[in-house]
């Protein structure tokens, strides 16, 4: 199984440093990166996650594979921690 | 009793016997199923402890990335930074592997170590260096949060659905059958005290006739 990044033109600089091929600095080829059967690992800036936000969230309700992980970008922003919204939903309470 | 009562039941002996029987299996399914909710959040809660200083370690790791790259596309320029990464990359395998908890099949990846790199000595210099060694510490650190965070996705999953039957037995399926019971003994009783009133008549009647 391999690893995917979506991002901008730096992290995928990095990215590529630690051994990743599958970049891209488009939000549209998310969805062709979550239907990717060999794509175990997807990394998004959270300044791609932000606009993608309501399809992490679905696609963390309904598929087991690839695990999204939200990942710093380069610029350091506000972020709303999506994980959060799966822990309401589990437990019935935000944990801090 | 405003409770529903099951559909098509006939209120006789044997169904009563039956649905008791039901009643005391829905009865430990709900304990067990309760047990499994309990034990599956507490792990949940400890998952997300260990998110949390995870998370943390990664995010400062992927931080010093992140400047260590600065510095060097400053020094050797963007351009052929970015173009350095390009032919560097080699595709690196992720193991996945599945772990078992309580019957929950989580995910869990180990980063292959990757192949040392090889490069122009005269084209880089040392900051570049630097920044591989970096990033992939930095993914290092993402893959073990991938794990955590991939098991949280399951174990919540998990919870949902556990929580929602546990419920349904709770709030629909004993109260349905509790109130089930207490229609047919209602029923049998009534047909008790219908027979032992209609007993008496007849007495009384062939006492009646006899003088």
């Amino acid at each position: 199984m391999k690893a995917a990044v979506i991002g901008d033109a730096d992290t995928i600089a990095l990215f590529r440093m630690a051994g990743i091929t599958r970049c891209s600095d488009r939000v549209e080829s998310f969805h062709e990166m979550v239907n990717g059967e060999d794509i175990a690992l997807l990394l998004i800036t959270d300044e791609y996650a932000e606009q993608l936000k309501s399809k992490i969230v679905y696609h963390r309700l309904v598929k087991h594979l690839p695990i999204i992980i939200e990942i710093p970008g380069k610029k350091e922003m506000e972020r709303e921690d999506t994980i959060k919204k799966l822990i309401i939903r589990a437990v019935g309470v935000e944990v801090e | 009793m405003a409770k529903e009562i099951m559909e098509g039941v006939s209120p006789t002996r044997m169904e009563l016997l039956q649905i008791r029987k039901r009643k005391a299996l829905a009865v430990k399914g709900h304990q067990l199923l309760s047990e499994k909710r309990d034990a599956l959040v507490s792990s949940f809660f400890d998952l997300l402890k260990k998110r949390k200083e995870k998370r943390k370690e990664m995010e400062e790791s992927l931080k010093k990335a992140y400047r260590a790259l600065m510095l060097a596309e400053m020094i050797m320029g963007e351009e052929r930074v970015r173009r350095m990464a390009d032919e560097l990359a080699l595709e690196r395998e992720i193991a996945v592997d599945t772990e078992n908890i309580m019957g929950v099949s989580i995910p869990r990846f180990s980063g292959e170590e990757c192949p040392p790199v090889r490069y122009s000595i005269f084209a880089t210099n040392a900051s570049f260096d630097e920044t591989v060694a970096m990033a992939r510490e930095a993914f290092q650190k993402i893959v073990e949060v991938a794990t955590i965070e991939g098991s949280i996705q399951m174990l919540g999953r998990e919870i949902e659905k556990t929580k929602r039957r546990v419920n349904a037995l709770e709030y629909i399926f004993i109260p349905r059958l509790v109130a089930t019971i207490s229609y047919i003994e209602r029923q049998l009783e009534e047909r008790e005290r219908e027979d032992f009133f209609r007993r008496k008549r007849i007495k009384a009647l062939l006492e009646r006739h006899e003088d």
